[in-house]
């Protein structure tokens, strides 16, 4: 099993530890800055169990929007779907279906999104359970206007309707 | 309250690993290892045997959390029994103080970098892939009494979660909440530093064990702090992300290849073979990149075994059953989890082509983006500082210092675990696929980092024109 290295010439020794100080010197000097610079740029995160979640729906204009959807979400039966509807030109839409989708379970979580001055929806996940619900991100002047409606916030609504495809997106 | 339990849930979960990595050294105090790397294998093996006990035990009960608790206690007990001799030895050691202020220096080191991280981890929130691949299922099996619900397996809707990921990390946070008592997005932060602690405790322990200079292992950590993709970002300790648990397994699988090797033919053989085949176990559950990092080990070890092992008929005999047991655990468990998953009907995520070899010779004309893309990513300092350059002048000097079957040994497991890093994108569905690069090559870099790290140590300078210590003589010597 033991077998020595090669011997190596001093001048490659010396060569070698100038070679080896220096990157040593270099990668902690260069890293650490990296990591430096990338410290003064954290902005503060809530704590608490739904940190990143909260902060990431920071934009539906509610308190606590994590435990708020988890609310809404339990509010429909645990067999019937919840259909996400949201404008094409949300940037933030998908983030919000998955946080969303995850706190239902065990419901099924569908997404739609719907286009500016048309009344078709696009369905970008389909669901194969019957819809229990309808919840609108940002889209005041869409949906067939449910009268069993829960505003969760200014810009978020949950519709308890069985109503088709053709009047989700209808303006 | 809430730090307490999750430190307990840590604690019964490597009492478990403590029991196991003793059974798995057995008794040979003098080959041993130190107490730092015992708690770096006890961390790593205990957190993968809590996953791998609820992972089977929730096939057959509900049971899964009082039952892993029971298997963990007695498995932590039995080892501590059954290899008090070991564990006795390793504590009677008697350090000189210049050993105790190098063991200081080193410790510091370590925390250093883990205070470091884990105010990132504390200060940020998890990113993308943290939550929606795998706290998500954490969250899932957190309340179903630690076990993954079959039903999501089919669940079209949530295609988008990865349920083809393995279990690892979301068993073993739902382990930790079901001490806590809740599910948490701040607190389970805290877990994915630890692994990365765990790779600076073992690259530390390693190098100072192999060359016989203790100045490397205070040196090791902060290489590791060195190098921002660890620390802050997509794919960090940071992150929520598996990238730095599946670094941290893939050292150890390094590293217990390597000992496999050194104690080829001696007293340590068995128990270094059965350290290895159960890093097998683990790999394909931390992260999917697992397999294939466990595969192409397997096979660099397997090699030199192989050529070592001559052509004599009974020593050819003596080698294959040494492969075979390397290697069946992880297949075994490959398998299991592949039947698992086509049991459910879960499909692959629409981010890859079939590998097939028409998509591989119709996307041929990507080598150019790909290769271009990998040397941008590997001189990206702001990511990465010189770690890569420093390793690729690190590996012309390890082959050109070092000599014998295993002088391959430590760049092939860089280069060819970062070869299929950059080919996987071959099969890439995206288009362009520069996008699919650009947000992916990099973390799976991460899963090579602290094996880089450890070449660049290992290989650092002699002292004197002699050759130094061992890790001539022990990592890169011929059989």
């Amino acid at each position: 099993m033991v077998a020595p290295a090669r011997h190596s010439p001093r001048w490659r020794l010396v060569a070698a530890w100038v070679v080896w100080l220096s990157a040593a010197v270099a990668c902690c000097a260069i890293g650490y800055r990296a990591v430096h610079r990338q410290a003064d740029r954290v902005s503060p995160v809530a704590d608490g169990r739904a940190a990143t979640t909260d902060t990431w729906l920071g934009w539906l204009a509610m308190d606590h929007p994590t435990a708020a959807l988890q609310r809404a979400a339990a509010s429909v039966p645990a067999d019937k779907a919840i259909v996400v509807v949201g404008s094409t030109e949300e940037g933030g839409l998908s983030l919000a279906y998955f946080i969303i989708s995850s706190l239902a379970w065990p419901r099924q979580v569908s997404l739609v999104t719907c286009a500016p001055d048309d009344a078709a929806p696009v369905v970008v996940v389909d669901t194969t359970e019957p819809i229990g619900a309808l919840l609108y991100i940002r889209l005041e002047d869409r949906g067939g206007r449910s009268v069993d409606t829960t505003r969760i916030s200014p810009v978020v609504r949950l519709e308890r309707s069985n109503a088709g495809p053709g009047s989700w997106c209808s303006l | 309250m809430a730090v307490v339990l999750f430190a307990l849930a840590l604690a019964v979960a490597g009492w478990s690993g403590l029991g196991l990595t003793l059974l798995l050294w057995g008794r040979a105090p003098r080959r041993l290892p130190g107490l730092g790397e015992l708690s770096c294998y006890s961390f790593l093996l205990g957190t993968a045997n809590v996953a791998v006990t609820m992972q089977v035990t929730g096939w057959v009960t509900s049971a899964v959390p009082a039952l892993t608790v029971i298997e963990s206690a007695a498995l932590g007990a039995f080892g501590v029994v059954a290899r008090r001799a070991t564990l006795v030895a390793l504590v009677r050691r008697r350090p000189t103080r210049r050993d105790c202020w190098w063991a200081a220096a080193t410790v510091g080191s370590i925390a250093l970098m883990g205070s470091v991280v884990l105010w990132f981890s504390l200060h940020t929130s998890l990113e993308w892939d943290g939550l929606t691949v795998w706290f998500m299922k954490a969250q899932l099996a957190a309340t179903h009494h630690g076990r993954i619900p079959l039903a999501y397996y089919s669940d079209a809707t949530r295609e988008w979660s990865a349920p083809n990921h393995p279990v690892y990390l979301p068993l073993l946070s739902s382990w930790i909440f079901g001490w806590m008592g809740h599910t948490s997005e701040y607190a389970i932060k805290a877990l994915f530093p630890l692994h990365l602690v765990a790779s600076a405790g073992l690259l530390a322990g390693t190098a100072t064990r192999i060359t016989g200079r203790r100045a490397l292992g205070v040196l090791a950590p902060l290489l590791l702090l060195a190098t921002p993709a660890l620390v802050h970002g997509p794919g960090s300790a940071a992150s929520g992300y598996a990238d730095v648990s599946m670094a941290a397994f893939y050292l150890a699988t390094v590293v217990a290849g390597i000992e496999v090797l050194r104690n080829d033919g001696g007293a340590g053989a068995t128990h270094a073979r059965r350290l290895f085949a159960t890093l097998g176990v683990v790999l394909p559950l931390v992260k999917m990149e697992g397999a294939m990092q466990y595969g192409v080990v397997l096979l660099v070890v397997s090699r030199v075994l192989v050529v070592r092992g001559g052509r004599a008929g009974a020593a050819r005999r003596a080698t294959a059953r040494s492969v075979l047991l390397l290697a069946a655990p992880f297949l075994v468990t490959v398998a299991c989890w592949r039947l698992l998953l086509s049991s459910r009907h879960v499909a692959a995520t629409g981010d890859m082509l079939p590998v097939t070899p028409s998509n591989l010779i119709s996307q041929l004309d990507r080598t150019g983006v790909l290769l271009s893309s990998l040397g941008r990513e590997l001189t990206n300092w702001d990511r990465w500082s010189v770690l890569w350059v420093w390793c690729a002048v690190a590996m012309a000097w390890w082959l050109v210092t070092r000599r014998g079957h295993q002088r391959l040994l430590l760049p092939l497991l860089i280069v060819v675990p970062m070869a299929l890093d950059v080919g996987v994108f071959y099969f890439s569905s995206w288009s362009p696929v520069e996008a699919h690069v650009d947000s992916t090559l990099f973390r799976l870099l991460i899963h090579i980092t602290p094996v880089a790290v450890l070449l660049v140590v290992l290989s650092f300078p002699a002292l004197t024109a002699r050759p130094h210590g061992m890790a001539a003589a022990e990592v890169s010597s011929p059989g």
